[in-house]
């Protein structure tokens, strides 16, 4: 098993040398740069700030004659080369939106926000949807049963900046429960940043695992209801053991499984963060600072953000697969 | 099980309805009693929209970071509550009688005041304000910056700019530590309004080298205005504090005000409501709802959204094709029924409350749709016929796509031409809109300074930075190189109005559309509040005079 | 002679040739017997096929032109000409809902089907030979990692997302949205095939002589079709969704056109001032995506071969 895991963390990085490529091919194809705001720079002033960010070279590869007499004394001077040279000594750039800042740093912070905001949003989908998953299948058909599915596709079914905004009108402006927004004065924890305000959690929460907690839920009914008639069930049910204990060791061992394909996907979706629900709820997560850096072709961003995400579903896959073998011993690698 | 299925999904979509109507239900201002009697806490609250992209003066560009900008540094001049320039690190305004301007109108020359110092007690100098002002038109700092093109009639800057010269050759000097002088390469005569901008503000040399482009956060950046920075977390909120060490006559009272990033005008009016914030905008779909509410803060904000037509492009090549366009739209209806209220109809380029607003142009052309169809018949398109493809170009923005929507439908219904609308991506829309790749779009200009010859050159003058509307008339080419030298500002404010006259009444190179105005909500602890047409936000030149009281 | 009921050897040689099964019946006939059996999912599908309907009849049904702008009447709420209010330029909402259903729809199911034929394709081809397999494989990995909404975001930067055709046809925006979903079905195929050919059938078929590519279009690829019809019908509903969250981004359906996205992203701002306009769009996303969502659960049951 080690020899898969090392085999599989080994081939992401061809891919992500490849989505690197093309990331970068398509950043630049795209029409825009980051200079090109409201108004426009006299041609003076572009040539200075593109000279001093390294934009005025070429992109992929220089001239064909200096390819071919150069190329095997030093490494082309292209923008690509550049980056990936000095991506691999740490160096990701500077931002041009929050001009010079480091873009490590603006990813590293949104990186810690979204990650600890969507981890949370994994437990409490999971847990609730696994909750209302056990219980319309146990009840299948029963009035319960039609309840919690729709309920919980409801909460689904509406567009989540919807849902934000409705939110934020109940308990902001008619309870004034909870704050509207932020992510106040952060303490980081390991790797996690938790709000000094514990309030400002909790309609970011809601509104960014309704949709997974929905999608859960299904899985899990299906997957049990799956079981629930599988003759083993039937055997253990002869047998005269207790209903909880059929529940417990016998079928949600075997239900999880495919819970667990399902989490892949949704713990990549939830810790890479949402645009919608950040941009919304002001956190500053790395969601937000993705779409705000395509805007703003902001090309140092928009690199290191893509590679995390590949790098996040990568792993996140891995994961689930290595999970597998834990929980499915007929799985070998 | 069929009926319980729906009994079931009928019990929830009630609750859904109760939901909603509970929500339609509620009230929301509250009425906090107010006295007289200074707070306890002197904070003020206000929102920004996100991450500013820069605090540097010599390089900001955006409305939001001059906001915060205008806080942290003081000038040579400033302006007072009717836009009128007042000294303000300088001791008094140069003019021609106490010698601060030469008579030919090229050297100008800046006393200061003794007391100059920094946020950290260093003393400030007139050659902090040489380094500044050199700093500007450096191709490493501020000639990448949009601003720069303002003060480019002083000697040596272009070639610098152009990174032809250096900044030896720039012809601002400190003669000593209290005098500053600065030669022109002509007469300018809007000098001294643009030298009460921000980027003319003075920067602390030794922290910048020290720092480099760091020099901007929290603990680094040394300003010389009322507030201080005193802390900045990124994504987040920025705090200033009240500087102990200013000099100014005008000390502020807040102790601090507070900037909250928060991205979307609809949750700052949330948060708004929940008493985060103590002033912000109203987002237009809530016009309607605050209409009348004590506490909304309404005045003109010296801007003015336009039709902006490709005037090289069929079939706007025409002058007649164009005021048809104009007459054809019924911007009051615009102004009332879409954004509620929110505006004044345009007709005129510059907006009421700048010097030049002149309110008969443009009058000429009001909504007629007869007036129009005839227009366009005399064109030589009858009902249209024979006119090309017509699309408008707008960028990803709420208010465009809104604006453009409304506009097609005034033209089909009111002029019989149906024409396209194209959304593009931003990046994408300002790379098209800056090479003039459009053939019809919307535009719209705010106030730099309060003058017309902020409105007018530069973005009517043949081939101007700023002409992406590619409209040129030699008339106007003319009358703008005589205003540029005109010292007399009775006439050169005239010649203004003769190029405003042709631009619009004679050729409309572009149709104005509606002026907007700033429709604020202020808590009612808030006082003080003065504003101008040249605010970046609400009462942002003079925070100084702004105090809470105990509520 | 016979007695009914004795026992004679033909009969015993009857029942003793027969497998003792139930009497054959082809995989789509028992799935459509199983789904009709489900009662919510039947509901579902009847709401679809008339949400559906009403998009087609769009024309009739609509009470006044979608586009056209009552200035005196702006962001009222329902009332007996205006069923669903207003909107912010005094548009019929009703007619705006009604139109929206054509191009959300269409979206949807279009963009899903798209999906579905490439990600067969590719899941098939990657079944034939191995080196195909880790060849596709690798590209679908690419594929899988990139972001999806990167790459939504560029290739309507790139082409724009105006392309209308047939009237309500938002072609870039599907393929932006189909272009960025394949990976899914294609692994999911591939999946289903590898498993199955360790099957008996498919060893007996190989020992028959049949050759990869008869094997996998006859045999195995049928057998994949239940699960992509499940997960394409699941993802129907998520296209229309993705449709309004680049709607929120701004690169939604051009207007003046209307889609269910474009309505949601235009209202929600009105929450507190005009509640009925995201209140209609909102509920008309919501019910197709329950209705949508409980035919997928009846559809997966339904092909389900173990469920009786």
């Amino acid at each position: 098993m080690i020899v898969y895991a090392t085999r599989r963390l080994l081939g992401m990085i061809p891919v992500l040398f490849f989505i690197a490529v093309v990331t970068f091919a398509l950043m630049h194809a795209v029409p825009g740069g980051p200079w090109d705001r409201e108004k426009r720079l006299p041609p003076q002033a572009l040539a200075n700030v593109e000279a001093k960010y390294g934009l005025d070279k070429p992109v992929f590869a220089p001239s064909w004659r200096v390819w071919e007499q150069e190329f095997w004394r030093e490494l082309p001077d292209t923008q690509f080369v550049n980056y990936i040279t000095d991506a691999i000594r740490g160096d990701l750039g500077v931002s041009y939106r929050q001009l010079n800042r480091p873009v490590a740093d603006i990813l590293l912070e949104g990186i810690r926000i979204s990650a600890t905001l969507g981890l949370m949003a994994l437990v409490v989908s999971t847990v609730v949807g696994m909750a209302f998953g056990i219980l319309s299948a146990l009840r299948q058909n029963s009035w319960l049963d039609y309840a919690c599915v729709a309920f919980a596709t409801l909460g689904a079914s509406v567009p989540n900046f919807v849902l934000g905004l409705l939110l934020m009108v109940l308990f902001t402006v008619h309870l004034h429960w909870l704050p509207s927004s932020g992510w106040t004065n952060p303490t980081t924890f390991f790797f996690l940043s938790i709000p000094s305000n514990w309030k400002q959690l909790v309609m970011p929460l809601i509104a960014l695992s309704a949709f997974p907690t929905a999608y859960i839920m299904r899985v899990v009914r299906a997957s049990l209801l799956e079981v629930l008639h599988q003759d083993y069930v039937r055997t253990a049910r002869a047998k005269g053991l207790a209903e909880h204990v059929v529940v417990m060791r016998h079928m949600l061992r075997n239900a999880f499984i495919p819970v667990l394909t399902v989490l892949g996907p949704v713990a990549a979706f939830l810790v890479t963060g949402s645009f919608i629900i950040e941009y919304l709820f002001a956190i500053p997560g790395i969601g937000r600072q993705f779409v705000y850096s395509i805007s703003a072709r902001d090309y140092g961003v928009i690199m290191g953000a893509t590679l995390f995400y590949a790098v996040v579903v990568a792993a996140a896959n891995l994961i689930v697969d290595l999970t597998y073998v834990v929980v499915d011993p007929r799985i070998r690698y | 099980m069929a009926a319980l299925a729906r009994k079931a999904t009928l019990i929830l979509l009630s609750l859904m309805i109760l939901a909603f109507g509970a929500l339609l239900a509620a009230c929301e201002a509250e009425e906090t009693p107010t006295s007289e009697v200074p707070a306890e806490r002197q904070e003020l609250r206000i929102r920004t929209p996100g991450e500013p992209t820069t605090l540097d003066p010599q390089i900001a560009a955006f409305a939001s970071d001059i906001n915060i900008i205008k806080q942290l540094f003081r000038g040579l001049l400033w302006y007072d509550q009717n836009l009128g320039i007042v000294p303000a690190a300088a001791k008094e305004t140069p003019s021609k009688e106490n010698g601060g301007i030469s008579e030919d109108g090229l050297t100008y020359t800046f006393r200061l005041r003794d007391d100059l110092v920094w946020s950290d007690g260093e003393p400030l100098t007139a050659s902090d304000f040489e380094y500044s002002l050199k700093r500007l038109f450096d191709p490493e700092v501020g000639a990448h910056g949009y601003y720069y093109g303002f003060y480019i009639n002083i000697v040596g800057s272009e070639a610098y700019a152009a990174g032809e010269g250096s900044a030896e050759e720039v012809a601002v000097t400190a003669i000593d530590d209290t005098t500053l002088e600065i030669k022109l390469t002509r007469v300018q005569p809007t000098l001294l309004q643009l030298l009460a901008l921000w980027p003319a503000f003075p920067v602390r040399q030794d922290v910048v080298e020290e720092h480099g482009d760091a020099w901007t956060e929290a603990g680094n950046l040394i300003g010389n205005g009322p507030f201080v920075l005193k802390e900045w977390v990124h994504d987040d909120h920025i705090t200033l504090e009240a500087n102990a060490n200013y000099w100014g006559d005008d000390k502020p009272t807040l102790q601090r005000i507070v900037f909250r990033m928060i991205p979307d005008e609809s949750v700052a009016l949330i948060a708004y409501q929940n008493n985060e914030l103590d002033m912000t905008a109203i987002p237009l779909p809530d016009t309607g709802r605050f209409e009348g509410n004590p506490e909304s803060l309404k005045y003109a904000e010296l801007a003015t959204v336009a039709l902006g037509f490709n005037n090289t492009r069929e079939p706007f090549t025409d002058p007649l094709v164009r005021k048809a366009f104009r007459m054809a739209v019924d911007s009051q209806a615009y102004v009332d029924s879409v954004r509620q209220g929110s505006g004044l109809p345009a007709f005129s380029w510059i907006p009421p409350g700048m010097p030049g607003y002149n309110p008969d142009i443009g009058t000429d052309y009001p909504f007629d749709p007869e007036g129009a169809k005839g227009l366009l018949a005399q064109a030589g398109y009858p009902d249209g016929e024979g006119l090309p493809d017509i699309t408008i170009t707008i960028g990803d923005t709420q208010a465009s796509r809104l604006t453009a929507q409304f506009l097609q439908e005034q033209l089909r219904t009111n002029l019989g031409v149906n024409i396209d609308i194209e959304v593009l991506e931003s990046a994408t829309y300002q790379d098209r809109y800056l090479a003039s790749e459009f053939q019809f779009t919307l535009v719209g200009w705010r106030a730099d300074y309060a003058d017309p010859e902020n409105w007018l050159p530069q973005l009517f003058g043949t081939d101007a930075g700023l002409n992406q509307y590619k409209y040129s008339n030699p008339a106007v080419d003319d009358l703008f190189a005589q205003a540029a030298v005109e010292l007399d500002n009775g006439k050169r404010l005239d010649l203004y109005d003769q190029a405003q006259e042709i631009i619009i009444d004679e050729d409309m190179g572009t149709a104005p559309l509606y002026y907007s105005i700033r429709n604020w909500l202020v808590k009612p602890w808030v006082a003080g509040i003065i504003t101008t047409g040249l605010d970046s936000s609400p009462g942002d030149w003079f925070y100084t005079n702004v105090r809470i009281l105990a509520h | 002679m016979e007695e009914p009921g004795e026992i004679t050897a033909e009969r015993i040689a009857e029942v003793a040739v027969g497998d003792g099964l139930p009497p054959h019946r082809s995989l789509w006939t028992d799935a459509a017997r199983r789904f009709t059996r489900n009662r919510i999912a039947v509901v579902s599908l009847i709401l679809v096929l008339g949400l559906v309907g009403l998009a087609v009849l769009a024309p009739v049904v609509q009470r006044h032109d979608y586009r056209v702008q009552d200035l005196a009447h702006t962001s009222e709420g329902p009332s007996g000409t205006y069923w669903f209010g207003t909107d912010q330029l005094g548009r019929d909402q009703w007619s705006r809902v009604v139109n929206g259903a054509r191009i959300s729809l269409s979206v949807g199911i279009v963009s899903q089907l798209i999906t579905a034929v490439i990600g067969v394709v590719i899941g098939a081809l990657a079944g034939l030979t191995r080196w195909m397999d880790n060849l596709l494989m690798r590209f679908t990995d690419i594929a899988y990692s990139f972001p999806d909404l990167l790459m939504m975001i560029l290739l309507l930067a790139a082409f724009g997302s105006g392309l209308i055709l047939f009237g309500s046809v938002p072609v870039t925006m599907i393929l932006a949205i189909s272009l960025v979903w394949w990976p899914t079905i294609a692994r999911l195929v591939r999946g289903q095939i590898l498993s199955l050919q360790q099957r008996d059938f498919t060893l007996a078929a190989k020992a028959m002589g049949a050759s990869q590519w008869r094997i996998v279009w006859t045999h195995l690829l049928p057998n994949t079709f239940g699960p992509v019809i499940v997960t394409a019908t699941f993802g129907i509903p998520r296209a229309i969704f993705a449709e309004s969250a680049l709607s929120f981004i701004g690169l939604g359906i051009p207007p003046p056109n209307p889609s269910w996205g474009t309505l949601a992203n235009d209202g929600f701002r009105f929450i507190s001032a005009a509640p009925h306009l995201v209140l209609t769009s909102a509920l008309a996303i919501a019910v197709t995506m329950m209705s949508f969502t409980f035919i997928g659960d009846g559809l997966r049951d339904a092909f389900d071969p173990r469920a009786r």
